[in-house]
């Protein structure tokens, strides 16, 4: 076998998965997704329509789907559910005003047919404010308990300082090994 | 069309290229040993080019040129001192002096155009800094300057409360503009007062283009989108040529702002096929090599006024 041919296979062994992530505006998506890939997240501008970014990351090619979050925007989530391995719905631990309606939003993604069974990561973000609620009270908050259909888990953490988002993303591509 | 220039052929065809930029500087360094002369020197003695050439010149060459990256770092970022100091090894390197150390009138061209580049590069640590100004709902001036934009574009249309779904007819994203501004700061702000102030009519009519049933965007946050890629077109020293040939002002900063969001609109409204929200960032993205060849090319930057219909 040529070095070219043995490139190609070691590569193709790399498993794609499709990561969708969603949640409210402000909830801190794109950060999430620029930590990911090492970038930069000073300059972090509102999502007007979506963001794409390839990363690769312990054998696993992460296709990660950032979808703006303002009201306007939330009908054409549906679009973007076709074939997702993992949702990663995003929340602003800080917003406590917003907590029911992100909560809503949230339930309402569960019970799509396109999404049925796909496991979901929470991100408690923005744990690094000092009015963050703690990622268990969010849990209660949602009704995680109460999910039977699909695996689910809620990680607390901070795109500002990094905190966390390693940690999720692992449980989230476990689910796909 | 505008004249095909030097600066603008460099900046099309050899700087474009790392393989073309280096036969360029292998040519130019065995003309100088020639000619002991050097680019430099020959661009600041050539007086049929103006001085906004002159100086745009000097930039490109800086920039580029491997041997005068101390100089420049100490030039453009430097302290008064180290200015001094860079100009004098500048003036040696490049072979502005011939016996004796008087200096020339080509010398104090180059000093010259080098104190109005300085501009355009403090500029950019002025909007740096106003871009990581957070917006503060607790502070009264950055409440005041929101308060301001909304009767700027509603006129006298009453926001129901402080938080209200109203700011979406704007286009923010919730009830609350505050966190809109993340990554722009005050600056976002700054620029939409700005063009909402001085193109009131236009600033309302494509405001209203914004609403289009099927092609809507969000206004404000595409203003808030346009500051930032103005900000990467100035860091790219894509907007050096406007900059020089204008003033390296906040002002022509925010002029050109308003250039960016008629041309903008335009665009987007413009597209072979008619576009959504969701096409945002693919448009965006041609937008801005749209935009960086109108720059790279010279071309005037003028506002466009004229209410078309979409």
């Amino acid at each position: 076998m040529g070095l070219l041919s043995l490139l190609r296979k070691l590569k193709r062994s790399d498993k794609e998965v499709r990561i969708l992530f969603l949640g409210l505006d402000n909830a801190g998506k794109t950060s999430i997704l620029k930590r990911l890939a090492d970038e930069d997240i000073s300059e972090i501008r509102p999502t007007q329509g979506f963001n794409i970014k390839t990363v690769q990351k312990d054998g696993f090619k992460m296709n990660v789907w950032d979808i703006g979050g303002q009201k306007a925007i939330r009908p054409y989530w549906r679009n973007y559910f076709e074939s997702t391995d993992i949702l990663v719905y995003v929340i602003d631990s800080s917003d406590r005003i917003r907590i029911e309606e992100t909560g809503i939003e949230f339930n309402t993604l569960l019970e799509e047919n396109k999404l049925a069974g796909v496991p979901v990561l929470v991100f408690a973000n923005k744990q690094d404010l000092p009015t963050a609620l703690p990622a268990s009270e969010i849990a209660f908050g949602l009704n995680l308990h109460a999910i039977r259909d699909r695996q689910w888990q809620i990680q607390a953490c901070s795109a500002k300082n990094g905190d966390g988002i390693q940690e999720g993303m692992e449980w989230a591509l476990k689910t796909n090994k | 069309m505008n004249n095909i220039t030097e600066d603008i052929i460099l900046d099309k065809y050899v700087y474009s290229s790392s393989f073309i930029l280096k036969v360029y500087k292998i040519i130019k360094y065995v003309l100088g040993k020639l000619s002991n002369s050097s680019e430099l020197l020959r661009i600041c003695q050539n007086e049929k080019l103006r001085e906004t050439k002159i100086t745009y010149r000097i930039d490109q060459i800086l920039f580029y040129s491997d041997k005068l990256k101390t100089e420049r770092m100490k030039l453009l970022n430097g302290t008064k001192e180290q200015l001094e100091e860079a100009y004098e090894q500048i003036l040696r390197k490049k072979k502005f002096y011939d016996n004796n150390t008087e200096k020339t009138a080509e010398a104090k061209v180059l000093m010259k155009c080098i104190l109005r580049l300085k501009e355009t590069y403090e500029l950019q640590d002025i909007l740096t800094k106003k871009a990581n100004i957070a917006y503060d709902s607790n502070n009264q001036e950055h409440e005041d300057k929101l308060m301001e934009l909304w009767t700027l574009l509603k006129g006298d249309e009453k926001l129901n409360s402080r938080k209200s779904e109203q700011w979406q007819t704007i286009g923010f994203q919730g009830v609350d503009p505050a966190t809109d501004f993340r990554g722009m700061g005050i600056l976002g702000l700054e620029q939409l007062i700005y063009f909402a102030q001085n193109f009131n009519d236009t600033a309302k009519h494509i405001l209203s283009c914004s609403h289009h049933k099927y092609s809507w965007y969000s206004f404000a946050i595409t203003g808030i989108n346009l500051t930032a890629l103005e900000l990467d077109l100035l860091r790219e020293r894509h907007l050096q040529y406007y900059l020089i040939s204008h003033e390296a002002s906040i002002e022509s900063f925010n002029e050109f702002y308003c250039y960016l969001f008629t041309e903008f609109n335009n665009f987007w409204f413009k597209r072979p096929e008619p576009v959504t929200v969701m096409h945002f960032n693919e448009v965006f993205k041609s937008f801005k090599e749209k935009i960086i060849s109108n720059l790279t090319n010279q071309s005037p930057i003028i506002v466009d006024t004229e209410k078309k219909k979409y």
